[in-house]
């Protein structure tokens, strides 16, 4: 009988041992948190978010259980969860930079000041990481990101031509390459679909020019004068160079494009570059290069913005709060960015920076400015995605446009409170 | 049947008919003359992100003891209707630009979005009914004339468009209509080059074509039936009478077929309507919308449930208005029938 | 009738092919670039052969759990379809034996529901389930589907109902049953082949249903029509086949459903129209 009981007892002694000998050899992910339910979360297309996705799944072991849901469509769906008067749908999402000055402007974000404390040690958060709104941590970010220059270094060097710094420069680019490069027939690509792409052009390009989107201190709107109709103007030389289907393209169709070899050029997001040297899905592994987006007037500076992504919760949460947390912190731990160092630019100070950081880091050495955060610019943009396409497709002068548009958001701001 | 039995009976499907879609229309109306909206104010806040900490004047909500965002609701009348309608020039802020009215006046798509769905809806009705009674019709009576063992696979295999789900069959054609689907480069082949989802006029003809598409097999199938019971004497004496084929069809068959036609007529009428899926799909509501469609996108996009439930009383409206001729009509059959 | 002139024949059997092609092309094709990669399936020109692969089916089933999806979406249907036939019997067999006006009114106003755009109702929906905290489970999505189609279900019960003979129920009655008594023993027997045909329609109504049902489910309740909501701005590789297997499995069931029910489906629809 002794003699029973004590092989058992030694042997599990013995893998106890070697398990705790053997730190993250298959220790799968979350080993030490216990709990149980099931987590939701929501977030975008980005590759990154994939990535954040297959660590968080991995947390499902026994009777916890962790979804993410990706979708086109995290924003709106976010939007709704948090700001539901019952408990939100998702217990955590990864937002950008936009929807966060949104959601915090509701106060619909929970604090995360004391978690941060209880658990910074653990899972080694940094202070880059925590977003702020006064004191309270409302967000915790993991990636910056930004539109930056993406352009074909081997046609550009067979054909002599410089890396473009102002859009005048990239146009002129783009006209070379049309002309003397048969396999290319529309050289630029650009996220200009209708909705939130084309806004955010919009708004780089204006910004770019010098413009303020609303009168100081107030939510008024100030988009619609000159340097409006100028950026406007500025878009609309791009057309000849891009696909005729130009108002469709989002994030994934510019990166098909380029992938296809269907295109020379472009300004795009800075997270989607590491899919150009996927061999499963693109034909030109190895040729995109990366530079600040240009500048839209000389002597300007970069015409985009500097994005942050990360995670945060809300507060009509149903689920234990602690619990969520150690999950999301777990995913975005160091193994994680380690794992997925070249999917994006990571904010933890263990990234190494890749080729395709690059352009969020000249764009940002170029002068870019952070996207705004006052919390009415998401009804602008959303009010301007719909009208710089018609000034676009020339249903509407450009000024036509944006006076409807300035209109339309004046009413969509007095109905939420921002303008009395 | 004794009316106590009668109510005993009907009760449970009465009970969730009225618990579940009478009473909310009837909030649907309420809230359709309200608002409620965050109070907002002035705040001077350091914000911290990645890149830096800055002392930002913004604009936050004023949240209550528990922490949530305060809402002040009131009644607010028509104004939702008229906006949703494009009706509300006058509203426009003094801040804006002096030339606000006269823009909105020449009919920009913000403001007339239910006006604009409004038409799109009654050009998708009114351009597919049409078409599917002739392709239904002509596909009964080719049916008809068919050999009996062909008949059962081709009824089963044309049913297809009709049961299949409506959200599956539209990405189908989306998926065949994309830029590097099937269709383009089959056009391409003969020259035509057409970028079907990206400007309003092929996408709008996408979802007509759709439509037709997925209502023809019901046109069909019915109109198929009533073959089978047009007066077998009535053909007889016409053919005697030295009718020739369309003389029968004219003046036997079709008017035999009117009550079915009408039939057809008042359901497609109804579900034509509520067409969601394909400008869904195909569009999603970027420049061709449908009332349906734009209720849904006022709640979800713009998560303002007073909005769409204008843009929702505003639809109801339009259906009853549609639908008084046929109702009234099958009102009046229905009561020497019964 | 007389003999057909070739001309008309070919005219004819060419036109019935034609829309043969045209009714089942987009199912087809769809079908046919499930099996593929994405650079196999969308790629301009057109491939007409390439590699088969299974890996997106495998991704959505087992990676993306379609599999719970499907059991929703089950779930979901077959309590529709039990609770609608259920009530909807009790309420069509009394407006087939009922004289009275009521009756008629009542058919005129489930008449008049059928018509509501199901878009019209959600914003009363999502203020009441949300206040209720009932927004996203089964049995709220269940007894909404119930409802919708309760107008179409009594309609079309009702049609059938007539067609059983009151002498049954009433020789029933004479012997000292109930109403409800006469119902169950006289009417259940015998009102199978208008009930299934009734079901099947419900089922229809209840599978197919996307409008209501992306917008009242999340996460794991997702039924399979919600769940591919997804993949409508889907543009690249991931997301986009996925939504294309996806499609085809929820296909495949209605296609199986067509083949063996092609007779009550038809049924169905001329009943419907030659009595309603």
């Amino acid at each position: 009988m002794t003699v029973k009981f004590n092989f058992p007892r030694r042997s599990l002694l013995a893998c106890a041992a070697v398990a705790a000998l053997l730190p993250g050899l298959a220790a799968a992910k979350c080993a030490d948190i216990p709990g149980k339910g099931e987590i939701n979360i929501v977030g975008s297309s980005m590759p990154s978010v994939q990535h954040l996705a297959k660590e968080m799944e991995s947390c499902s072991k026994g009777t916890l259980k962790v979804t993410i849901k990706i979708t086109p469509e995290a924003r709106v769906e976010t939007e709704r969860a948090f700001g539901s008067d019952g408990k939100s749908a998702f217990d955590a999402a990864v937002i950008s930079g936009g929807v966060y000055s949104n959601l915090a402007s509701r106060g619909q974000l929970q604090s995360l000041t004391d978690l941060v404390a209880k658990y910074k040690v653990k899972y080694k958060i940094e202070d880059n990481m925590l977003v702020k709104s006064g004191n309270d941590v409302l967000a915790i970010a993991y990636q910056q990101n930004a539109q930056n220059l993406y352009y074909r270094k081997d046609l550009f060097d067979k054909h002599g031509i410089k890396v473009p710094t102002t859009y005048a420069e990239m146009l002129q680019a783009a006209a070379v390459i049309k002309a003397k490069e048969p396999s290319i027939e529309f050289p630029i690509a650009q996220t200009f679909s209708k909705g939130f792409d084309i806004s955010t052009e919009f708004v780089n390009i204006y910004v770019g020019l010098g413009g303020k989107l609303f009168k100081p201190g107030t939510a008024q709107p100030a988009f619609n004068d000159e340097i409006g109709v100028r950026t406007i103007e500025l878009m609309k030389s791009m057309v000849p160079f891009m696909t005729p289907n130009y108002l469709a393209s989002n994030s994934d169709d510019v990166m098909n494009q380029f992938m296809q070899g269907k295109a020379a050029m472009g300004v795009l997001w800075a997270s989607r570059a590491a899919r150009m040297d996927d061999p499963a899905a693109s034909k030109i592994v190895g040729k995109m290069e990366f530079a600040a987006a240009p500048a839209a007037m000389v002597g300007g500076k970069s015409a985009t913005h500097l994005w942050w992504d990360g995670v945060a919760m809300p507060k009509n949460l149903a689920n234990d709060r602690d619990l969520v947390f150690q999950v999301l912190m777990d995913a975005l731990d160091e193994e994680t960015t380690k794992a997925g160092n070249d999917s994006t630019i990571w904010i933890r100070s263990i990234y190494k920076p890749t080729r395709f950081g690059t352009g969020v880091i000249l764009s940002m050495k170029a002068g870019a400015p952070i996207w705004p955060t006052e919390p009415y610019v998401g009804l602008a943009t959303g009010e301007l995605g719909k009208l710089v396409p018609e000034a676009m497709g020339g249903t509407m002068t450009p000024k036509q446009a944006l006076d409807a548009a300035a209109v339309a958001y004046t009413r969509a701001a007095t109905e939420k409170g921002f303008i009395k | 049947m004794k009316t106590k039995s009668f109510l005993q009976f009907v009760g449970p499907s009465v009970a969730m008919m009225l618990l579940l879609l009478a009473a909310p229309l009837l909030l649907t109306f309420y809230l359709s003359v309200r608002n409620c909206a965050m109070e907002m104010e002035m705040v001077k806040i350091e914000e911290s992100t990645p890149f830096g900490k800055k002392e930002t004047l913004t604009q936050r909500a004023k949240l209550d003891a528990a922490g949530k965002a305060i809402q002040s609701c009131s009644f607010v009348g028509l104004d939702y209707y008229r906006k949703v309608l494009g009706l509300d020039a006058e509203a426009a802020q003094p801040g804006g630009p002096p030339e606000a009215a006269g823009t909105i006046a020449k009919g920009d798509k913000a403001d007339n979005e239910f006006l604009g769905a409004l038409r799109f809806t009654m050009i998708y009705t009114f351009v597919t009914l049409p078409f599917v009674l002739g392709i239904g019709f002509l596909l009964a009576l080719g049916v008809n004339g068919v050999s009996q063992n062909l008949k059962g696979a081709f009824i089963s295999a044309s049913l297809l468009p009709f049961i299949i789900t409506p959200v599956v069959a539209a990405l189908s054609i989306k998926w065949l209509f994309r830029d590097d689907g099937l269709v383009p480069y089959l056009l391409s082949q003969v020259g035509v080059q057409v970028f079907w989802m990206a400007q309003a006029w092929s996408a709008r003809l996408l979802i007509i074509l759709y439509g037709i598409w997925h209502v023809v097999p019901f046109a069909f199938i019915v109109l198929y039936a009533g073959l089978q019971s047009v007066p077998q004497d009535a053909l007889e004496a016409a053919t005697i009478d030295g009718a020739s084929r369309w003389q029968k069809l004219r003046y036997v068959t079709l008017p035999h077929l009117m009550p079915l036609i009408v039939f057809i007529t008042l359901i497609h009428l109804m579900d034509a309507y509520r067409v969601f899926e394909p400008v869904m799909v195909l569009t999603q509501g970027a420049f061709t919308t449908s009332v349906q469609y734009l209720t849904y996108h006022i709640l979800l996009q713009e998560s303002n449930p007073y909005k769409a439930s204008a843009a929702a009383v505003l639809t109801l409206i339009g259906i009853v208005v549609l639908l008084i001729p046929l109702l009234v009509k099958t009102y009046r059959e229905q009561k020497r029938g019964v | 009738m007389g003999k057909r002139p070739l001309s008309l024949s070919i005219l004819l059997y060419g036109g019935l092919v034609f829309w043969l092609v045209i009714a089942s092309l987009p199912v087809v094709w769809t079908a046919i670039i499930s099996f593929r990669q994405y650079l196999d399936a969308f790629s301009s020109p057109v491939k007409w052969v390439a590699p088969f692969t299974m890996e997106n089916y495998t991704r959505l089933w087992i990676e993306k759990e379609f599999y719970r999806n499907f059991l929703n979406t089950a779930l979901v249907t077959v309590f529709t379809v039990t609770i609608s036939l259920t009530v909807g019997c009790l309420a069509a067999y009394a407006l087939s034996r009922y004289r009275g006006s009521l009756g008629f009114w009542l058919l005129m106003v489930a008449l008049m529901f059928r018509a509501i755009p199901h878009s019209s109702l959600l914003p009363s929906f999502f203020t009441l389930f949300d206040a209720l905290g009932i927004r996203n489970t089964y049995f709220t999505l269940i007894f909404v589907l119930v409802a919708i189609n309760q107008p179409f279900t009594i309609w079309m019960l009702r049609s059938f109902f007539i067609n059983i003979p009151n002498e049954l129920d009433e020789a029933a009655l004479v012997d000292g049953c109930t109403r409800f008594q006469a119902f169950r023993r006289v009417i259940i027997p015998v009102m199978w082949p208008g009930v299934i045909t009734t079901g099947l329609f419900s089922f229809l109504l209840a599978y197919n249903d996307f409008l209501l049902s992306s917008a009242l489910t999340s996460g794991d309740k997702m039924t399979m029509t919600a769940a591919i909501a997804n993949s409508i701005s889907a543009e690249s590789e991931t997301l986009l086949m996925q939504g294309v297997a996806g499609a085809v499995s929820i296909t495949i069931p209605l296609i199986i459903l067509v083949v063996i029910f092609q007779k009550q489906i038809v049924g169905g629809l001329t009943q419907g129209a030659v009595k309603g």
